[in-house]
């Protein structure tokens, strides 16, 4: 019941126009009652034509009818019927229509429009400058590379190489003459025709392959490139019947050529503290034959190495798997506390066993499947997360000791500069791969969909992908990463990579980095006196 | 086989038999069939269209992925034929027996539907992705 100043406020105020959507589905539900009489009448009177819309209105009636009065799930259909579907229908439009229009350059996640064009157009070999000015917001958070005066001269950089297994002495060490790593992608969460690609161009570009977490890896090895064997949680391919380490698989695997190094698993930085996941969707007959799983289920890995429960067992077990292969073993981690990690370092140091490299991965990688609770919450970032472990491992004295690799979002030159600056030794990308490949970021990774053919298993949607094609693709974003990386080397006046230091970032407070290192007390603690953002690290100074 | 989907195969095995001779009666221009649609002035496109669908529906019925909605098509033109014998020709005589035997087909349908209910969750999924827990933030 309007009160009379309302009442005399409407009368005065003239009504402006407006969609009302509840009485809209109100009047469109009565009219759905109506329709059927109406069109019987004119299929009477007029044509029997017209029935075949008393047929079409009929039905609808059933339909709504179902929506108000049977089902119960969902409370928008149950009170307004039909029309309510509109908002579900436009609604699954939304990712797409985002992506096409309505999202800057500069907004998706996890890699904005910008950062993928990129990445396409050096793969597709195409010009990739661009005009008018920077459109990151360049004062707030972006880290930027300091450059020096004097740019290197013409053939002053050194070729790339940094080997790994000298140091602990193994038969067959290995040299990575390119700062670009493929990062962990196993069969399984990709398709065939997907690693078959990424193979095939990155022996062309003469860089390794890591295999991730999917057992033996048969495509991975096809096309003859180099392979990294990752010991996942739940050690497919290298596992007996209790889910341990079978011996015999692994040296026999370590003794194929193509394989160079072995990867050993702790964490991953977008689900730390959690294993992998192969959706269930995704298994076909050969991946469970290739991992030794059943078929029709979810297939977890436990989020912890069995054999590992403190810093000395862990240590054990690296050095266990050192001694059964000839190749260079590594670990891979996220880091989530300093402390653990420095307590590790100290024990390698006890025990005098040091993995021949460690992989560093920031919280902000890239999954195939986890929970978007780990993927949105658990793990330090990767700037920080490296920062804090050079400087611990230079703190007890061992950084030449271990080769460090750096993975997280590192898809373009100037963020794997900032991770050389911050001292790693060569760089992994999974998801920059991808996008060389033709990934477009439909986020569908988990559910066998993918609509370019990449991270699916479908026959139909893996025959847009053309190995051939894409393997000059991947090719090409090597090497034009490479172009860029060593550009902006020479600007900085360096000679190689790890020549860079902190002291050549230029941080501004709004990074988390900068956060980090100045406000972070364990670290600090650990470190005793990190009063400067900005120190130069020893290793740097010569 | 489970019960319900082996009366499921007897009713769709029945239903596209009545569907097909239904439909080459329409399709092949039979005198009766003529005349009939001729008292409802939907000659000959209506007579055509009509056997058109029925065959159809006959395809779909006996289709494994799409039994759900081959009975719903056969609903939809059994339904027609009710409104065409309810409104015009009658129950009695020997158009009246082609009307007894589209109520049939429709109560066939209708059972049909009901039974394979299940399959027309991709109905369902196609307009509203009830069950896609990933991306529907469906309330």
């Amino acid at each position: 019941m309007p009160t009379e100043s309302f009442s005399r406020h409407a009368q005065t105020m003239p009504k402006a126009l407006s969609v009302d959507l509840i009485r809209l589905a109100r009047f469109a539900n009565t009219m759905l009652l109506l329709l059927p009489a109406l069109f019987f009448a004119a299929g009477y009177y007029i044509s029997f034509y017209f029935h075949i819309l008393t047929v079409a209105s009929l039905f609808l009636l059933l339909v709504n009818f179902s929506y108000r009065h049977v089902q119960k799930d969902h409370a928008l259909l149950r009170n307004f019927g039909i029309i309510g579907q509109g908002r579900y229908l436009i609604e699954s439009l939304g990712p797409e229509f985002r992506q096409y229009l309505f999202l800057n350059d500069r907004e998706e996640r996890p890699f904005n429009r910008t950062e993928r064009s990129e990445v396409y157009r050096k793969a597709k070999n195409v010009d990739s400058s661009d005009s008018f000015g920077t459109l990151l917001d360049y004062g707030a958070t972006e880290i930027k590379l300091r450059h020096s005066m004097f740019p290197t001269r013409e053939g002053g950089v050194r070729p790339f190489r940094v080997t790994f297994g000298n140091r602990s002495g193994v038969t067959r060490p290995y040299t990575l003459k390119n700062p670009m790593l493929v990062s962990a992608m196993s069969f399984g969460s990709l398709g065939q025709n997907a690693i078959r690609a990424i193979a095939r161009g990155a022996a062309r570009a003469g860089i390794p392959m890591n295999t991730g977490e999917g057992g033996y890896p048969k495509y991975h090895l096809m096309e003859g490139a180099d392979v990294i064997f990752q010991i996942g949680t739940a050690k497919f391919g290298v596992r007996n019947s209790d889910g341990e380490l079978d011996e015999t698989a692994l040296r026999e695997l370590a003794n194929h050529e193509q394989i160079r190094m072995i990867e050993i698993k702790f964490s991953q930085g977008a689900k730390p503290g959690k294993g992998g996941l192969l959706p269930a969707e995704k298994i076909t007959p050969e991946i469970a034959k290739l991992r030794g799983v059943p078929m029709g289920e979810d297939v977890v890995s436990p989020p912890y190495q069995k054999e590992c429960h403190d810093v000395p067992s862990t240590v054990a077990f690296i050095a266990r798997i050192q001694d059964l292969v000839e190749i260079p073993a590594g670990i891979k981690l996220c880091i989530g506390s300093f402390k653990e990690f420095h307590d590790f370092v100290r024990e390698m140091k006890r025990q005098n066993r040091f993995p021949d490299f460690i992989t560093i991965d920031g919280g902000e990688g890239g999954t195939g499947a986890a929970p978007a609770a780990f993927m949105d919450r658990i793990g330090l970032p990767l700037y920080p997360a490296l920062y804090g472990v050079v400087k611990i491992l230079e703190r007890e004295g061992v950084r030449d000791r271990v080769k460090l690799l750096a993975a997280g979002k590192l898809i373009n030159a100037g963020r794997q500069l900032t991770a050389f600056a911050l001292g790693a030794d060569a760089c992994y990308t999974a998801r920059g791969f991808m996008l060389a490949l033709g990934c477009i970021q439909a986020l569908e990774c988990g559910r066998n969909t993918c609509p370019v053919g990449i991270t699916t298993h479908d026959p139909q949607l893996q025959a847009g992908l053309d190995p051939e094609l894409k393997a000059a693709r991947v090719a090409h974003y090597v090497e034009n990463t490479q172009r860029d990386l060593k550009e902006m080397l020479v600007a900085t006046g360096k000679c190689c990579p790890s020549e860079l230091s902190v002291s050549n970032l230029f941080i501004p407070s709004g990074s988390n980095l900068w956060q980090f290192v100045d406000k972070e007390p364990l670290l600090r603690e650990a470190l005793q006196t990190e009063t400067e953002s900005v120190a130069p690290t020893p290793h740097s100074e010569s | 086989m489970k019960p319900a989907n082996l009366l499921s195969w007897i009713l769709q095995l029945a239903v596209s038999a009545v569907l097909v001779m239904a439909a080459t009666g329409k399709l092949m221009s039979r005198p009766e069939s003529v005349a009939m649609f001729q008292q409802l002035d939907f000659d000959p496109g209506g007579r055509y269209l009509v056997g058109a669908l029925e065959l159809v529906a006959a395809l779909l019925l006996l289709t494994p992925q799409s039994i759900v909605w081959g009975a719903v098509l056969g609903w939809g033109i059994m339904t027609g034929a009710l409104i065409a014998h309810g409104s015009r020709l009658g129950f009695q005589g020997d158009e009246g027996q082609g009307g007894l035997m589209a109520a049939a087909v429709w109560i066939g349908c209708t059972v049909v539907i009901f039974l394979r209910r299940k399959q027309s969750q991709s109905l369902r999924r196609m307009f509203a992705r009830s069950d896609d827990e990933g991306r529907s933030d469906a309330p």
